[in-house]
């Protein structure tokens, strides 16, 4: 479904992606692990276009995007949601998930959409009215996802998804991206929280750097020496 | 940027030198109205220099430094038609109001500064264009002081002759060329830069953002004023237009634009330009509208197509070439 | 003091500040948008409200049409321009660093505004009149509530800037693009994220408050006539409206409009029409000196 092939990403002089491959087939959830700055939300970033590619391919669903404005590039069906969450706070959560489906051209079956979403996280439903600003960071987290779920992706970018949330916020979380790979939506994992990330994937792969330095089924790496020395600390 | 070798040095030094001896004897070999453009031109372009020093230097693009300019030309007058017997008393004490009137300019824009730098980008461009355009309505309205609409005239005794005055301006364009020149040499030029790069970072490491930001505000406006005193004193007269006309301000700020802006040869390169394509506009070609709508068009094709300015989009592909 | 202060007259002068005022509140609205969702400060935005006041001058007193037909025609007309200046003059700047944006865009409108100046008095003087003033005249009757009577046209202006902003406020909080401004204003890259169009956000803000702004020209020249070289000094007034009232708000547009509109009228009154222009650059200054981040709060760009 979506094919990146030897991505380089610089940010002025400095150079913080080097031939970057790896890909996502159609209903898999892969994770992409890797200690803070390694380059991973520029991954994602340049999946959508927010940066620009200096060198390689983004290939989904065959088509090439690399000239393809961020905007286009949701409407082909990619989906993130980003670190930090970025919902708008001045907005009610309702105009934040409207927002997400009027942009991508679904102003027609909005009510279809937000049903969708609403059922996913019920609690979005009861909050409709409420200024996002104001919610729990894991309700917000929540947002986030719904209002990603609007635009009707084929693929979900999840970055750092359980960053600044309890535990046992984030197991609900997992529980949550757990059912909606059930239902066959592509996902594409960043994580820090490798245990989780790794038990949850189908594939992984680790970013050190800028580079791939390895990769693998999610239980092989979660059983690998290397990453267990480094992102373990068993 | 780089040290600049010692023989390149020698060599711009004499470069520089065989320039201004050539400037200073010019006028012998040219007709009278041929000076009174090079006078004009070295008004406009001592201007630009200055405006760069924030404009480029510091990043703050002040739309008025045309109010220095035409503040000093009108400090001057004010003096010497309220004060008629003190500039009666001879050469030395027209220039002793000279001095005072820079003064009077520079202590204006050390004040102005404290609500002007408030403001960053945009908002502070268009403040320091409503300063430009609160001067020239307090000068209207001021008409007991300033003679209104009408503007002062001096009587001929007081007019500097046409060669005098263009030593002594040639004399303030290179004092704006030396002051750039060593501003961006000294410790205050390499404050400007960093908070240019980024003021949070300049304010970590201790520079005093408010001091930098006046500092080069008083320094770059005294030669704005002296050549307004100068420009004044040698047609005689100061009125609006001709000291405080809008092109007054925006000129400048094209000639940097263009020639390229934060490098010290960028106004003049863009100042001789200005000049140029103005003169020929004036006499050789029929408009279909007026010059300062040619300016707009001009600004406008800078803007859309050569932001950096053109002496930034030759350096660059020199720079380019060797690599590729 | 010029004359004496009755409540008549007090009543007169708070009409006139708060529909002047109303008026300027609207043009600064437009800009603040504009330059909240693309990061381009429109220096050229008071020469659209000229030229607002010039089509409507030359369509109603020198062709003679009347008031309907015209309306519809410079409607189109200014939606038209509006559309073209984006397409022209905005989109170019799109995709370079914000810093780069901000210069580039103050380069290309201020060449524009003086372009548009110089060319507008020219031909004015040349083919209409050679002294360029652009009014017109509303035989409205006056208004009488509670032993006062009011200028009915000041009501009209009044009338026209409450139904301005009430669609101003339907467009940003009903539609869909308007929702999408609102976004992209707050964070940029948080709206590109969701699948936001910036251009489609950029050519709607800029038409529909181009539109605005010209039409707002029109009513304006009902109570004071503009000049071909007002546009720039506009400019500077919306901007004073921003810094008062903050980017993008449109509470703080109202505020920051009345405020000026009223010391405007007041100041006339009092010292002569000559020192209105004066107390916007004082205003200015004072507010800054004052609150730096505006009296409503403000994000600079």
């Amino acid at each position: 479904m979506l094919e990146v092939r030897q991505l380089s990403v610089s940010y002025g002089d400095l150079r913080a992606l080097w031939d970057v491959s790896f890909r996502v087939s159609a209903g898999e959830l892969v994770a992409i692990i890797g200690p803070n700055g390694a380059g991973k939300t520029t991954t994602l970033r340049a999946i959508l276009g927010l940066i620009p590619a200096a060198a390689g391919e983004i290939v989904f669903n065959g088509r090439h995007l690399n000239h393809e404005p961020s905007h286009r590039r949701v409407r082909e069906g990619i989906a993130l949601v980003p670190e930090g969450r970025r919902i708008f706070p001045y907005m009610s959560v309702l105009e934040n998930l409207e927002l997400a489906a009027h942009a991508t051209g679904g102003s027609r079956d909005l009510e279809a959409r937000l049903a969708q979403a609403f059922a996913v996280f019920p609690i979005l439903a009861e909050r409709r009215g409420q200024l996002a600003g104001t919610m729990s960071g894991g309700e917000q987290q929540m947002l986030a996802i719904g209002r990603a779920l609007m635009a009707r992706p084929r693929l979900l970018m999840l970055d750092e998804p359980s960053l600044g949330l309890a535990p046992v916020v984030v197991d609900r979380l997992y529980q949550t991206i757990r059912d909606l790979r059930a239902q066959g939506l592509t996902i594409l994992l960043v994580e820090q929280y490798v245990y989780g990330a790794l038990e949850l994937a189908d594939r992984a792969y680790v970013l050190e750097i800028g580079r791939i330095t390895r990769e693998g089924e999610g239980q092989e790496l979660l059983h690998d020496d290397y990453v267990r020395k480094t992102y373990l600390v068993v | 940027m780089a040290r600049v070798p010692g023989v390149f040095r020698g060599r711009r030094l004499l470069a520089v030198g065989v320039v201004l001896i050539g400037l200073v004897v010019l006028p012998r070999f040219l007709t009278r109205d041929l000076v009174t453009a090079l006078f004009f031109a070295f008004a406009l372009i001592t201007v630009a220099l200055n405006y760069d020093l924030l404009g480029g230097f510091l990043g703050y693009l002040n739309l008025g430094q045309g109010t220095f300019f035409g503040g000093g030309a009108y400090a001057v007058f004010i003096l010497t038609k309220h004060m008629p017997g003190v500039a009666a008393a001879g050469p030395l004490a027209l220039i002793g109001l000279v001095v005072v009137a820079v003064a009077i300019i520079a202590l204006f824009a050390a004040i102005v500064a404290y609500p002007l730098f408030r403001l960053k980008g945009a908002y502070f461009a268009m403040a320091t264009f409503g300063l430009f355009l609160l001067v020239r309505q307090l000068i209207l309205n001021l008409e007991r002081l300033t003679g209104g609409a009408f503007g002062i005239y001096l009587p001929p005794g007081y007019y500097v002759d046409q060669r005098l005055a263009y030593w002594l301006m040639l004399g303030v364009v290179t004092l704006s060329v030396a002051v750039n020149y060593l501003i961006s040499q000294t410790r205050l030029g390499v404050g400007l830069h960093a908070i240019r790069e980024s003021e949070p970072a300049a304010a970590a490491i201790g520079i005093d953002l408010f001091r930098h930001k006046q500092t080069a505000l008083v320094i770059s406006v005294i030669p704005s004023a002296l050549a307004g005193c100068l420009f004044g004193l040698h047609f005689g007269y100061v009125d609006l237009e001709s000291v405080l006309g809008v092109d007054k301000t925006l000129l400048p700020v094209i000639m940097a634009m263009l020639g390229g802006t934060g490098l010290v040869l960028g106004p003049i390169v863009g100042g001789v330009l200005i000049r140029v394509i103005d003169v020929s506009l004036k006499n050789y070609l029929t408009l279909p509208i007026p010059a300062l709508g040619v300016y707009g068009l001009i600004l406008m094709v800078i803007g859309l197509f050569m932001p950096e300015g053109i002496l930034a989009g030759l350096t660059r592909r020199r720079r380019v070439a060797p690599r590729a | 003091m010029s004359s004496l202060l009755t409540p008549q007259i007090l009543l007169e002068l708070l009409l006139g500040g708060i529909s002047l005022g109303g008026i300027y509140a609207l043009m600064a609205l437009a800009l603040s948008l504009a330059l909240a969702t693309t990061h381009i400060l429109n220096v050229a935005h008071g020469s659209f409200m000229v030229l607002g006041a010039a089509a409507s001058t030359l369509l109603i007193k020198y062709l003679g049409l009347s008031p309907v037909p015209s309306l519809v025609i410079l409607v189109a007309g200014f939606a038209l321009v509006g559309w073209v200046f984006e397409l022209v003059c905005v989109r170019p700047l799109q995709g370079r660093a914000p810093d780069r944006i901000l210069i580039g865009s103050i380069l290309i409108t201020f060449g524009f505004a003086l372009a548009f100046e110089a060319g507008l008095g020219f031909y004015w003087a040349k083919l209409v009149d050679p002294q360029p003033t652009f009014s017109l005249t509303l035989t409205m009757p006056r208004l009488t509530l509670w032993g006062v009577s009011l200028s009915g046209t000041r009501l009209v202006i009044l009338a026209f800037v409450c139904l301005a902003v009430l669609v101003f406020h339907l467009f940003l909080t009903k539609t869909p693009v308007g929702k999408m401004a609102r976004a992209i204003a707050q964070d940029y890259e948080g709206a590109l994220i969701l699948g936001v169009n910036p251009r489609l956000v950029s050519v709607t803000i800029f038409t529909v408050g181009l539109l605005a702004t010209a039409l707002s020209g029109l009513f304006f020249i009902l109570a004071t006539p503009l000049g071909p070289h007002d546009g720039l000094r506009l400019t500077l007034v919306a901007m004073t409206v921003i810094v008062i009232g903050g980017v993008g708000s449109l509470p703080g547009a109202l505020l920051g409009g009345i405020v000026l509109g009223i010391t405007d009228v007041f100041t006339a009154f009092v010292f002569g029409a000559v020192w209105s222009p004066v107390t916007y650059v004082l205003v200015f200054f004072v507010v800054l000196l004052v609150r730096p981040q505006g009296l409503v709060g403000i994000r600079q760009g």
